[in-house]
């Protein structure tokens, strides 16, 4: 068993966490963005992950962005007549994005990263042992 | 005994895939639908070295039995993040105890001692 | 290829402390000298492996294991030394001329 697969596996977790705190923080800033009716709300995206197994023997390889899902494009209409971008009815679109869940998923996301990173100090540790052996 | 070369290779290569379960435990931490992992190697070892004829000990990976959450993903992180500081440290500790034993055949054959 | 693993042997009792070579002063032949000396520290030598098997396998103290191993190389050490020494004296021993 290769010390590198613990590597590149941590570091594969590291991108899919940096990816998550990305699209995340995305949502945040656009999550009060308003568009006409006529328009497309902002669509909040969330990354897909899947795991690897990539290695011969099939053990676990670490994990994949699969792709970014994105958030229904209709959001929700609502009544904001002093908007610019408002209608004849004083309808607007906004996102349909929870400002909760996405601090949420930002504080989960940014865990994640800090997990992968300590993973990935104890496996190089680990093969700083192993190049003392014989020495 | 002269079998411990053997006896504490065998334990570095089941840290080693220790440490590798552990990192991909981590990184599909939330992966939906993914269920953790588990090495185990102690056992099968000192199955071997009680046993009257030694034996072949193998290193072991399960499916963790934890209970998966709402996404169908069953890794505790703060239990692999101990997981990882653990299997480091004995990693460290077993390629002190190889070391040890090449230093003491090393100036038992006339070299030097440290 | 994973090669199998033998039975650890019976602990020994505690080991004497190093420099039983030193210890046969008088009696016995000088080759019955070296054997007890090398016997002694093979003992520590087994005690500080099944220690370490012991430690490896999660059982037993890595650091009981680490201060057997420490004992042995020690022990070795010393007897390695003494034994070294004795051999030299009694070459110079055979090699006197009368």
């Amino acid at each position: 068993m290769s010390l590198f697969g613990a590597f590149n596996i941590s570091a594969s977790g590291i991108d899919a966490a940096q990816t998550w705190i990305n699209t995340t923080a995305g949502n945040i800033a656009n999550a009060n963005d308003v568009a006409p009716v006529s328009g497309k709300a902002y669509q909040a995206q969330t990354p897909v992950y899947t795991p690897t197994t990539s290695l011969p023997d099939g053990s676990g390889d670490g994990v994949a962005v699969a792709g970014i899902d994105l958030g229904d494009s209709t959001g929700i209409v609502e009544s904001d007549p002093t908007s610019p971008l408002a209608n004849s009815q004083g309808l607007v679109r906004v996102p349909d994005v929870s400002m909760g869940q996405q601090l949420v998923n930002l504080v989960q996301a940014q865990n994640d990263y800090q997990a992968n990173t300590a993973a990935l100090e104890r496996a190089k540790t680990a093969y700083q042992a192993a190049l003392t052996l014989g020495q | 005994m002269d079998q411990i070369l053997n006896v504490l290779q065998f334990a570095l290569d089941g840290l080693s895939q220790q440490q590798q379960v552990v990192a991909n435990n981590l990184a599909n931490a939330d992966t939906p639908g993914f269920t953790a992992q588990q090495v185990n190697f102690e056992s099968s070892l000192q199955q071997a070295l009680a046993s009257p004829n030694g034996g072949q000990a193998t290193v072991t990976v399960t499916d963790s039995p934890d209970a998966p959450g709402s996404n169908g993903n069953n890794v505790d992180t703060g239990n692999q993040l101990v997981a990882a500081d653990q299997t480091t440290l004995q990693y460290q500790t077993t390629v002190e105890m190889l070391n040890a034993q090449y230093r003491l055949i090393q100036g038992a054959a006339g070299g030097s001692f440290s | 290829m994973i090669p199998p693993i033998a039975p650890l042997p019976p602990l020994p009792a505690t080991p004497p402390a190093g420099g039983a070579a030193a210890a046969d002063a008088s009696g016995g032949t000088f080759s019955n000298a070296i054997t007890q000396a090398l016997d002694s520290v093979q003992q520590t030598q087994t005690t500080a492996s099944t220690a370490e098997a012991q430690a490896a396998a999660g059982q037993g103290s890595v650091s009981d294991a680490l201060i057997d191993a420490t004992d042995a190389s020690l022990a070795t050490q010393v007897t390695v030394a003494l034994t070294n020494k004795a051999v030299t004296a009694f070459t110079d021993v055979m090699n006197l001329q009368f």
